[in-house]
């Protein structure tokens, strides 16, 4: 009598656990990647470069980030490690761009960690010393964010 | 509410478990104020009919009235099947305290009262982990007592105890039956039961093989046996005369007298110059009639059931 | 006459029954050792993970926040959550809520206390709240730890978001306060397969040891790339439904969808397990 009402509820857990994953969707995606990484990567510079002793905003670097994974016959969507961004922005007027590359490992969740992959003078140390002198973690080395798989 | 309504009233109960049939079809009726024995061997479903008249057990089949309340409702009741237990982490008090606080009302108020009862004030504040088992009876009695009940289930209650908490236990049970709590206890020790009740159900292999007062069971009990060693057996056995029955078992003789007969029997022994070697009581009268009646098969039971209420 | 006065001043008003069970369980949790190792670990751990830190350069860089631990105290709470999701949430839950029925089958008590005027829905309800209550409190007072550790050892600098963005220490606390508080709703999924078990198994082993077991083949499962459906119906992903808090615009699809998959596991094994403690019958012991 147990094990049927033991079976019953797993039959009723299944039906119902069925139901709710219709609210589950595509998941990773590089349209989302490159939305969650372009930002964020102009966020962290912004804080890069104020502790160089530089003032830049976000909005003015109107950064874009072009994601792929894999070769050329990976699809670009799924969880994995071999995810690489080519960050774009405008550093010094509307006209001049700049690039920066990152490999990138997104995990099932829609987290992702972003490690630095060029150029070295941006991305390529650990610890970068501050205007003031101190040596501080530079935040463009790695960086980890969250992008909605829902 | 009426006095002579039965304190239990059940009927045609069943319950099977997996593949054994543990009671099958039957019939209770514990009368207002009795103290109600029931017997049997291990196994005979004395335990499981317990459990079911205590809300543990559904039954598979059969109707089940306590104090005239149908429904599993244990109001008035009180008891324990099997041996009681405790946590073993709290003081003999706190588990009382516990069982006072679900039960609610003025039980709480009665938690000095019923140690004293049943002699456990001085252990009390002990850990339940260090009782011995006599200890842990007698809690399980003052775990009843709280509830003020009407009606008192008993499972084996002087099971594990020494002769002398035997017979504290005896003595309790008959107090409080005395004060007009209704007993039904189990055991399948025939003089606790002998000692104790007014009337008793036996019970062999879930079923009921006789039902009535304690006078009726001693109407219906042969002669007492008795275990008898000899100089010489086979004149002994050619000695037996009227009302002696007399048959060889193992290396002696079995002896189914009454008391005169016997005394008869020994004298007519002796005269005839057959020396007695030996002689022991081997079982009571109610023993002996136990052990026919829930040892023997179908076809020689013979003792009815008593009819109706 | 005075029968039926007897019989009504015997039985407590239902739901009485239950507060009274619930009260003596958290009496009876107070008393046991476990209970008090799972609150001093949830009280110090948080200190001691912080002290470890602090003697090496190296930063638990897999976690995220992890590569901050050194630079504001409000990444220690996050790395610990993340940390503590994977496995110790749902072994802090079950070792109450695993056990608090099994435990009357291993003393035998169940026959004690089903004897009482208390039904067995009571005791059911007060066994359950009893255990929801010590789930809730350990994993609040694990999360105030850690904020705390991480404040007083490491200090108040803002914090940087998962979008690249600074967080205000206010607005770091609120969101750390947040995604603990959204951590319950697994913490009571996991509380309420603990208690199932329970009663189910009948054993504290496999109470105790199978909310444990079942939390760690979903966390493996939910590392292979499983198709999205399957992810989300695991109780173990909620666990990191607080990430969308902190990007600069906050997304809640993985709150909505997780309480969603917390409360159809909370009533499907909340209600399995009184459904199986109506019906069972009370042998042996």
């Amino acid at each position: 009598m147990r094990s049927g009402a033991l079976g019953r509820a797993a039959a009723v857990a299944s039906a119902v656990l069925v139901g709710v994953s219709g609210c589950g969707s595509s998941g990773i995606t590089k349209a989302r990647l490159d939305h969650a990484v372009a930002p964020t990567f102009a966020n962290l510079y912004v804080i890069q470069q104020s502790l160089r002793g530089r003032k830049v905003t976000a909005a003015s670097l109107n950064s874009k980030a072009d994601c792929s994974r894999g070769d050329a016959q990976t699809a670009d969507s799924g969880a994995g490690n071999d995810w690489t961004c080519t960050v774009t922005w405008f550093n010094t007027g509307p006209n001049i761009a700049v690039n920066a590359q990152y490999q990138v490992h997104v995990q099932t969740n829609g987290c992702y960690t972003a490690d630095g992959d060029g150029p070295v003078d941006l991305n390529g140390q650990q610890l970068i010393t501050a205007a003031d002198g101190a040596t501080v973690t530079n935040p463009l080395w790695e960086f980890d964010g969250c992008f909605d798989t829902t | 509410m009426a006095d002579n309504q039965p304190a239990v009233e059940a009927h045609g109960l069943v319950k099977r478990f997996e593949d054994t049939t543990a009671v099958a079809g039957v019939d209770l009726r514990v009368g207002p104020g009795r103290v109600h024995g029931m017997v049997g061997p291990n196994g005979a479903g004395k335990t499981t009919l317990l459990t079911m008249l205590m809300g543990l057990v559904r039954p598979d089949a059969g109707t089940i009235r306590i104090l005239g309340q149908q429904g599993g409702s244990l109001d008035g009741v009180a008891g324990f099947v099997e041996a009681p237990r405790f946590y073993p982490y709290l003081s003999g008090r706190r588990n009382l305290a516990l069982l006072a606080d679900l039960d609610g009302g003025g039980a709480r108020a009665r938690i000095d009262t019923s140690l004293e009862v049943v002699g456990l004030s001085d252990s009390a504040g002990a850990r339940v982990g260090g009782y011995s088992v006599g200890m842990r009876q007698r809690l399980g009695i003052a775990a009843a007592l709280l509830r003020d009940p009407r009606l008192l289930i008993l499972d084996e209650p002087a099971s594990g105890l020494d002769p002398a908490g035997m017979r504290d236990m005896r003595a309790l049970i008959a107090r409080l039956a005395e004060d007009g709590v209704t007993v039904l206890l189990s055991s399948h020790d025939m003089d606790e039961v002998e000692d104790l009740c007014d009337d008793v159900t036996i019970m062999r292999a879930g079923q009921v093989v006789f039902d009535g007062t304690m006078d009726e069971l001693r109407d219906k009990a042969p002669d007492p046996a008795f275990r008898l060693a000899t100089s010489d057996d086979e004149r002994a056995l050619a000695l037996a005369g009227p009302g002696v029955e007399v048959r060889a078992e193992g290396d002696g003789l079995l002896v189914h007298a009454q008391r005169e007969q016997l005394d008869a029997y020994v004298i007519a022994l002796g005269r005839d110059g057959v020396a007695v070697r030996r002689l022991d009581l081997e079982s009571s009268a109610l023993k002996a009639l136990f052990f026919r009646l829930t040892e023997s098969d179908a076809e020689e039971r013979g003792v009815p059931t008593k009819e109706g209420p | 006459m005075t029968a039926v006065a007897e019989r009504t001043e015997t039985r407590p008003a239902a739901r009485a029954g239950a507060w009274v069970v619930y009260r003596w369980e958290l009496i009876k949790l107070s008393r046991q050792v476990k209970a008090q190792v799972v609150f001093g670990l949830c009280l110090l751990a948080p200190f001691l993970f912080v002290a470890a830190l602090n003697v090496q350069s190296n930063t638990p860089q897999d976690t995220l926040f992890g590569r901050w631990v050194h630079d504001s105290g409000f990444s220690v709470p996050l790395v610990v959550l993340g940390f503590a999701g994977q496995w110790a949430l749902p072994a802090v839950t079950s070792v109450v809520a695993g056990d608090i029925f099994a435990c009357e089958d291993r003393y035998g008590t169940w026959k004690t206390i089903l004897t009482r005027s208390c039904g067995r829905s009571q005791i059911f309800a007060g066994k359950t709240l009893a255990a929801l209550t010590f789930s809730v409190a350990a994993t609040v007072l694990l999360g105030l730890s850690s904020l705390a550790a991480g404040v007083l050892v490491v200090g108040r600098q803002p914090l940087i978001g998962l979008s690249g963005t600074l967080l205000s220490p206010g607005h770091s606390t609120v969101l750390v306060l947040e995604s603990w508080a959204a951590t319950l709703l697994p913490v009571l999924g996991f509380t309420a397969l603990g208690l199932l078990l329970s009663v189910a198994s009948r054993s504290s082993a496999v109470g105790v040891g199978g909310p444990v077991v079942v939390g760690l083949v979903m966390q493996l499962a939910s590392l292979v790339n499983a198709p999205a459906a399957v992810r989300a119906l695991l109780l173990t992903t909620p666990f990191g439904a607080w990430h969308g808090l902190f990007t600069a615009t906050p997304f809640y699809g993985p709150l909505v969808q997780g309480a969603i998959v917390c409360a159809g596991y909370f009533v499907l094994c909340v209600g399995g397990a009184y459904a199986l403690l109506r019906r069972r019958d009370i042998t042996g012991g």
